[in-house]
């Protein structure tokens, strides 16, 4: 059984459409990744699952059941964790609070060892009782997986996790995401702009082009279709150049 | 029927000089983001400046316009520099506190100097009117009908047609994209305080032949000017038009048909549902305010 | 509770034990540092907590005074049934309106609260039910204790207020309401249900604003609408909350006291100016202390 189906989702900012008719699934402890040029609705689409905006047309289906109507918090309960591009951590509150919020509102339970464990994962625990304003990018990063990790998720969903951070930072941060699968079995989405992280831990990518999925399987397939070509680089590429 | 036309004509003239005395806190608002509580305060500072200069030196509050203009453009950039600048970077609320902390000592000042007793500008001309067809026209509401009208132009144009209104409609849009092509926010936010408060003076001329005034009719005032930017949306012109016609049916209607005690009620009823259900305006909203 | 929160709440408590020893007049006095003290620690909830800034809350003062009054007058009621029903209508008109309003952020929603105080103000200004303008006499209260009873009951609500701070600052209740301060959108997503918990603090503020409002008729006896929906009693809640300090437990009370001493101070020495200092010293605060005194921890 599918653990999320998307199904013909769509969504138009003012006259602006972003999402057309998106349709996708993702099985249980699967690993997708979404790319695609700026402005090509990727984070719309996380937000949409998450629950943040609301689609206009087309259903959002997690764990066989419909989520349409469920507001972010109903699903982070039902197991639909995320970050976010830019980090929106609790910033006045300590590194431990930040994960004992989502421990008892998204979890059930706000055990002060669960949170410590968590934090410990995520190489944060000697920074516990510091304010989640004062770390560093690559400290927010962790602290953002670590909180959504809070939550139990069946599903994480990761905005740009690697954005911003230096080669040493994406490498940590991969072998990371990689301990968590291994360790929950948590199937994740990644929208992603560095794409050579990615592709060392996906083996399938769908690739967003203004609102449409243009292409849908193996990272190596990718630089075969036309489609994801001329979406990156513009018609004049494509075709081998007319 | 002939009342019902009677009552739109009391409405447009009303409508039109709310519209002028509203423009000031619609710009602020829409390029700075401010709400100035202080704002009616200031209308009424303009009330006691005409009221002043008629009683003791003789000199018609149309004419002295100008005057209060001058003070007011001088007043807002000093309070721009001095308050709000220092202000303006934390809490949207810290300049709520600050300018009702300005509407009480500018409204206590005025309580010193004047006492509290209604004052009103006696005109000669304030209690003439003629009547056209089954219409009864005061001369006074016609005045103030035709000079908001020409004053509310005159800012469109400003606006419009100079560089200096061109910077200021930048800024409104789009503070760093301004900034990106050479325009000093910070000096278009003196201007339009300057600008803003200049206009609340100088509406307070007309008000104060328009009707009686006290030292603490500044907070009513400011209520009204809200209502009118929020009907309309914020930092336009033809907004200010639409919100000030608004509001001048609402409190002619409201006043004739429920009686003069209900106006101010239906005033805040409005700008408290127009809050809750429609906050970007009935044009919905573009400017730096309203994001 | 740590030790400076110990210190204020020792300081309440011992406040309770001056009237014998001191006037009338000071005992007045300390009446209204405490009522302002449940006021500021009320809306600290709502915006110390939770980020949002009820610029109108004494419409529920409001509202508490006049359901309290006007059950006592017309149906004759006991005065602690009478303010209960008119804390629960306080409380009851929040969560009514807690929803819509609360979508809202930032100034307009402190704008939006105030345009409801000023529209209610008006409103019973208008209603016979309410006395018009000329508001309602109250009966004197004449049972044991005399007036120190009205004293102690605005000392046991500030108590009760702070002890309601202290736990929303420890609590994971109080987390909820700090994750939607902080960012409301993230909360939302890690589970925090965000309309309820903005709802209940909104409520809470209300109920708490309401029964003082309550109290503070039966006190005085005489209520109008300019008195009960005093815009200058909204300010001064917020600048007695700047003074000690938003986000703190008891910075409010630092806050509440230090203002109504001061302004007590004013009004005594400088009859004729007072309203122009308290707007001087308004203005002031805002300039010099905007982060208040008591940090937040």
């Amino acid at each position: 059984m599918s653990l999320l189906v998307v199904e013909g989702v769509s969504k138009s900012f003012g006259g602006n459409r972003v999402l057309k008719e998106v349709s996708f699934s993702l099985k249980e402890g699967e690993i997708l990744g979404i790319v695609g040029p700026n402005g090509s609705g990727k984070t719309t689409l996380l937000n949409i699952l998450s629950g943040i905006v609301k689609q206009d047309k087309g259903s959002v289906i997690f764990m066989g059941k419909p989520v349409d109507r469920l507001r972010p918090y109903a699903r982070a309960r039902m197991g639909i964790g995320r970050t976010f591009q830019i980090t929106r951590l609790f910033t006045n509150l300590s590194v431990l609070e930040n994960v004992l919020i989502p421990l008892h509102y998204g979890g059930g339970d706000a055990d002060p060892g669960r949170a410590e464990e968590l934090l410990s994962m995520v190489g944060l625990l000697e920074m516990k009782d510091r304010k989640a304003g004062s770390l560093s990018l690559a400290q927010r990063k962790r602290l953002e997986l670590a909180r959504a990790l809070s939550v139990n998720p069946r599903l994480l969903l990761l905005d740009e996790v690697f954005a911003g951070l230096n080669p040493v930072s994406i490498r940590e941060i991969l072998d990371l995401l990689k301990e968590i699968h291994s360790l929950t079995g948590v199937a994740m989405i990644l929208v992603e702009h560095v794409l050579k992280a990615l592709f060392q831990i996906t083996r399938r990518v769908i690739v967003l082009s203004e609102g449409r999925i243009i292409y849908e399987g193996e990272p190596e397939g990718m630089a075969r279709s036309e489609e994801v070509i001329k979406a990156y680089l513009g018609e004049r590429y494509a075709s081998g150049g007319k | 029927m002939d009342i019902l036309l009677q009552l739109a004509v009391e409405s447009l003239l009303l409508g039109t000089f709310y519209a002028f005395m509203s423009l000031g806190f619609s710009l602020t608002w829409g390029v700075l983001n401010i709400i100035n509580l202080a704002y009616g305060s200031y209308i009424i500072l303009g009330a006691y400046i005409s009221y002043t200069l008629y009683t003791y030196a003789g000199i018609d509050p149309i004419l002295s316009l100008p005057l209060s203009f001058l003070i007011g453009f001088f007043k807002g950039i000093l309070v721009q520099r001095l308050l709000i600048d220092r202000v303006m970077t934390l809490e949207p609320f810290m300049v709520l506190i600050l300018t009702f902390g300005l509407d009480i000592v500018i409204a206590n000042a005025l309580n010193l100097i004047f006492r509290a007793d209604i004052r009103s500008i006696d005109v000669p001309y304030a209690e003439r009117s003629f009547l056209l067809g089954p219409l009864i026209i005061t001369e006074v509401k016609l005045l103030v009908f035709a000079l908001s009208l020409v004053l509310t132009a005159l800012v469109y144009i400003l606006l419009q047609k100079t560089w200096t209104g061109r910077s200021i409609r930048a800024v409104a849009l789009d503070r760093e994209g301004a900034r990106l092509v050479g325009i000093d926010p910070s000096r278009v936010f003196l201007i339009t305080s300057g600008l803003g408060t200049g206009i609340a003076l100088a509406s307070g001329n007309l008000y104060g032949v328009l009707q009686g005034f006290t030292p603490f009719d500044g907070g009513m005032l400011t209520v009204k000017a809200f209502l009118v930017s929020i009907v309309g949306g914020l930092g336009r012109v033809e907004s200010a038009l639409a919100g000030g016609l608004f509001l001048g049916v609402l409190e002619v209607f409201t006043g004739f048909y429920l009686g003069e005690g209900w106006k101010f009620f239906a005033s805040l009823i409005a700008m408290f549902l127009f809050l809750l259900l429609r906050p970007r305006g009935l044009m919905g909203g573009k400017y730096y305010g309203e994001t | 509770m740590g030790r400076p929160e110990i210190a204020v709440l020792t300081g309440i408590v011992l406040v309770g034990f001056l009237p014998p020893f001191v006037s009338d007049y000071v005992e007045r006095v300390v009446a209204l540092a405490l009522m302002l003290t449940s006021l500021a620690l009320a809306q600290n909830i709502l915006l110390g907590y939770t980020g949002y800034p009820a610029f109108g809350c004494i419409a529920f003062f409001g509202v508490g005074g006049y359901t309290t009054a006007v059950l006592m007058k017309e149906l004759n009621l006991q005065f602690p049934l009478a303010l209960t029903v008119g804390t629960v209508s306080s409380g009851f008109l929040a969560l009514l309106i807690a929803v819509p309003l609360m979508r809202l952020k930032s100034h307009y929603f402190a704008i939006t609260t105030l345009a409801l105080q000023l529209a209610l103000g008006e409103l019973v200004a208008n209603l016979e039910l309410t006395g018009g303008v000329q508001g309602i006499n109250l009966p004197i209260y004449r049972g044991p204790g005399g007036y120190l009873i009205f004293f102690y009951m605005l000392w046991v609500v500030a108590i009760v207020s702070f002890l309601l701070n202290a736990y929303i600052e420890r609590s994971t209740f109080g987390y909820a309401l700090k994750a939607i301060r902080e960012d409301e959108t993230a909360a939302e997503t890690l589970g925090v249900n965000t309309v309820l918990f903005k709802a209940i603090s909104f409520t809470l503020m209300a109920l708490i604003t309401g029964c003082v409002g309550g109290i503070y008729a039966y006190w005085i006896t005489y209520i109008d609408p300019t008195s009960m929906f005093d815009p200058l009693l909204s300010v001064k809640v917020f600048v007695a909350l700047l003074i000690g300090g938003v986000g703190t437990v008891g910075g409010p009370v630092v806050g509440a006291f230090l203002l109504e001493v001061l302004s007590e101070v004013l009004w005594g020495q400088f009859p004729k100016v007072h309203g122009l200092i308290l707007g001087l010293l308004i203005v002031l605060t805002v300039l010099i202390i905007p982060k208040g005194m008591w940090r937040r921890r």
